[in-house]
């Protein structure tokens, strides 16, 4: 049975996408990664995905669904709002980034505008959310039910 | 310069807060930490104090006031559900780890055994939340 962690990375850019995509083949990290490209994929992923996600890393400004409205739509769903969401986008606006913990977003992070540095904020959130949190069982290496 | 940001912990144990102020110094320091010995008194200190607290490390086993009470105050407080609270508990039990987040944890740390643990864990724990990650 495989128990690394999944991630699921909701994210409507494609150059985004492939960034943290390179960050992670990079390294040596025990977890694996699923895309999504906009919210409503997301929410289809996780209601039909047999396995399902340790931790969702969430952007804000997308089309259709933005972020916020997805992360709203989990945390008040009774199946979904044990899993950590961890927002991870380009707007550092103070009061968007309280709107989010308002919200129930487990942390925020700013999208770097390079590569290096998406590296490490990658590097620092696998480290911390796999190996110094401890994640819930429900989202760890369950089969949905 | 932005200041650093502060991080009250909410912990009982002596040995504890010692060894959590231990590992701190130890640190790069890049938030400032203040101690709370219960709920009751972190309460006051989130009342009164003038500089608040970017984020709660909250211990789950408290006199007076649980952690998960202390959380559930908080999570229902509007003035207080956007602090990001880290809690904390020597027990790792999966059923305790869930009950925390579902009453609002951001995040769940099983309390290291020895110095070394401690060392590493804390030093992960400030680099994430005041370097990486943005605070309220």
């Amino acid at each position: 049975m495989n128990n690394k962690p999944l991630f699921l990375v909701v994210d409507d850019d494609q150059d985004d996408r492939d960034l943290l995509g390179m960050a992670y083949n990079e390294g040596t990290y025990n977890c694996d990664l699923v895309f999504a490209e906009s919210g409503q994929q997301a929410l289809d992923i996780l209601d039909k995905s047999a396995v399902q996600p340790s931790l969702l890393l969430l952007d804000i400004n997308m089309p259709g669904m933005n972020g916020l409205e997805l992360l709203q739509k989990l945390k008040v769903s009774e199946r979904y709002r044990v899993m950590p969401i961890v927002i991870l986008t380009t707007s550092s606006n103070s009061k968007t980034i309280d709107a989010a913990y308002h919200m129930g977003a487990n942390s925020y992070l700013i999208k770097p505008d390079n590569f290096n540095k998406l590296s490490k904020v990658w590097d620092s959130l696998y480290h911390f959310w796999t190996s110094t949190a401890k994640l819930p069982i429900s989202s760890t290496s369950f089969i949905a039910s | 310069m932005k200041p650093k940001p502060l991080f009250l912990v909410v912990e009982d144990n002596a040995d504890h807060r010692f060894l959590l102020e231990w590992s701190y110094q130890k640190s790069n320091q890049s938030c400032n930490i203040l101690f709370a010995e219960d709920g009751l008194k972190a309460m006051e200190i989130l009342e009164n104090s003038p500089v608040k607290p970017a984020l709660m490390l909250l211990d789950y086993e408290l006199p007076y006031l649980t952690g998960l009470e202390v959380m559930s105050r908080l999570k229902g407080s509007p003035q207080w559900k956007h602090l990001p609270i880290v809690m904390m508990s020597a027990n790792d039990d999966p059923k305790l780890v869930n009950q925390a987040y579902i009453a609002g944890a951001n995040s769940f740390l099983g309390k290291p055994q020895n110095y070394d643990d401690f060392k590493k864990i804390w030093s992960l724990v400030f680099e994430f939340w005041s370097l990486t990650a943005k605070l309220p």
